[in-house]
């Protein structure tokens, strides 16, 4: 049900009942967003919530000046800042920037990295959150599955290999391989962006390599 | 969600690109494509024609500012105007009365039940509420035990009686467990209906005066 229908179903209901406000459901699978302008001038009630997806936490409040930013694509960084501080744990966060110090920032923490921006929802819409992102993104198909392999990956390495990553030679790469059904090339590329990612998050915490780090950013996990 | 439609509305603003002002003649072609691109989102049409008068009007009055070229210019009063069309603030919800009572209403396949679990979800965990759930939908007999599905998930309570073929019974019981209980909240998740279907509006409308 789109547009129209919806206005006109809100306004029927609206004569008999006199609600208080709207919400809008199954935001996520229609694309065709016209009931969220129409409503308010139709109805005069104010839509108060926005689902987009199956999962329980899939609600959000809705705030109309975001609406209009990821409208005109100019993105919704205080939604995706709020997002990522939900997940934000201040003490793990403690935890993970000693060890990134001591360069021994492993693959145990990069799964959970890769858990948190997980739990933060759709990958496709935090990154049509960001600024001139969305539009560039648009063709762009990020499965919702893009870490399934990365986490294959890691979850077919033993405890050992996953702390001390330079464990794994050749025929630990072998072998990785088989057990997550990647091919060596895949292992290749993982540990890659690992050792990358890796420096990268040393260089944060050194300020003075913020610039040398912004000219040679790495790929981020999982897109292609 | 507004995939197609952003996308218009910059093929639009392109229309003003490199040009010095804003002039009668530009902007209403780039309105024009501003309107198509309301229109192909399904907006009321009455809507999208006065969402560009309105936009218009305030263009033409405008001091372009040397700063600024006339499309940022335009995008910023469409972004203004797109803001109030939709309600302007966020309207929050209200939950000062103790219990809040929430009566969803909707369609049949519209999401009532899965966004009650949402909703009481979000108010457990944000707003350090105490739900209570109530399954008034008497005519899916599934939808009842969905909502036991939903609450044990997220840990809130469900009030039912799959025996009672009566809304407004359930719901009263419902809310005085609430009170006893000490619930803030109470949200009665109802059964789908059409707006058309007379019988069940009435059912729902009394449903809403008994409470």
């Amino acid at each position: 049900m789109t547009g129209q229908d919806a206005v006109n179903t809100a306004k029927a209901f609206n004569d008999r009942l006199d609600f208080d406000g709207v919400v809008l459901t199954k935001l996520d699978g229609d694309t065709r967003g016209g009931a969220a302008l129409s409503i308010k001038t139709v109805v005069n009630k104010p839509i108060k919530f926005v689902g987009t997806g199956e999962k329980m936490e899939a609600i959000d409040v809705f705030h109309p000046t975001r609406m209009s930013d990821r409208i005109l694509g100019m993105g919704d960084v205080v939604t995706l800042v709020e997002k990522a501080q939900e997940q934000y744990n201040e003490e793990e966060a403690r935890k993970l920037s000693k060890k990134i110090a001591q360069n021994k920032f492993d693959f145990n923490d990069f799964l959970a990295q890769l858990n948190q921006i997980k739990k933060m929802g759709n990958i496709k819409d935090l990154v049509g959150m960001i600024p001139g992102v969305g539009k560039a993104m648009k063709d762009v198909d990020i499965k919702d599955d893009a870490f399934k392999h990365i986490e294959a990956i890691i979850q077919s390495m033993t405890p050992a290999e996953r702390e001390k990553p330079e464990l794994i030679n050749g025929s630990r790469r072998a072998r990785i391989a088989k057990g997550s059904g990647q091919s060596i090339q895949e292992i290749n590329k993982l540990m890659k962006q690992f050792e990358e990612t890796r420096k990268m998050m040393r260089m944060m915490q050194d300020k003075g390599a913020m610039m040398k780090m912004m000219k040679n950013m790495p790929k981020m996990p999982g897109m292609k | 969600m507004f995939d197609s439609l952003s996308e218009k509305l910059d093929r639009a603003f392109k229309v003003l690109k490199g040009q010095g002002k804003i002039t009668e003649i530009n902007v209403a072609e780039t309105l024009k494509e501003v309107r198509k691109a309301l229109l192909d989102a399904d907006v009321n049409y009455k809507v999208a024609k006065q969402f560009t008068d309105t936009v218009k009007e305030k263009a033409l009055g405008q001091q372009v500012l040397t700063a600024i070229s006339p499309s940022q210019l335009l995008v910023k009063i469409t972004h203004d105007e797109l803001t109030s069309l939709m309600g302007g603030e966020t309207a929050d919800i209200k939950l000062d009365s103790n219990p809040t009572i929430i009566l969803m209403s909707g369609l049949q396949g519209s999401g009532k039940t899965t966004f009650t679990g949402k909703l009481a979800n979000h108010l457990k965990t944000k707003r350090g509420k105490k739900p209570l759930l109530i399954a008034a939908d008497v005519y899916r007999p599934a939808a009842i035990n969905q909502l036991h599905v939903l609450g044990e998930q997220i840990g809130v309570e469900v009030f039912s009686d799959a025996e009672s073929k009566d809304p407004i019974s359930i719901a009263k019981r419902g809310i005085a467990q609430a009170k006893e209980n000490g619930n803030t909240v109470v949200i009665i998740d109802t059964a789908g209906r059409l707006a058309v279907d007379e019988a069940m509006m009435n059912e729902i409308a009394a449903l809403k005066k008994r409470n």
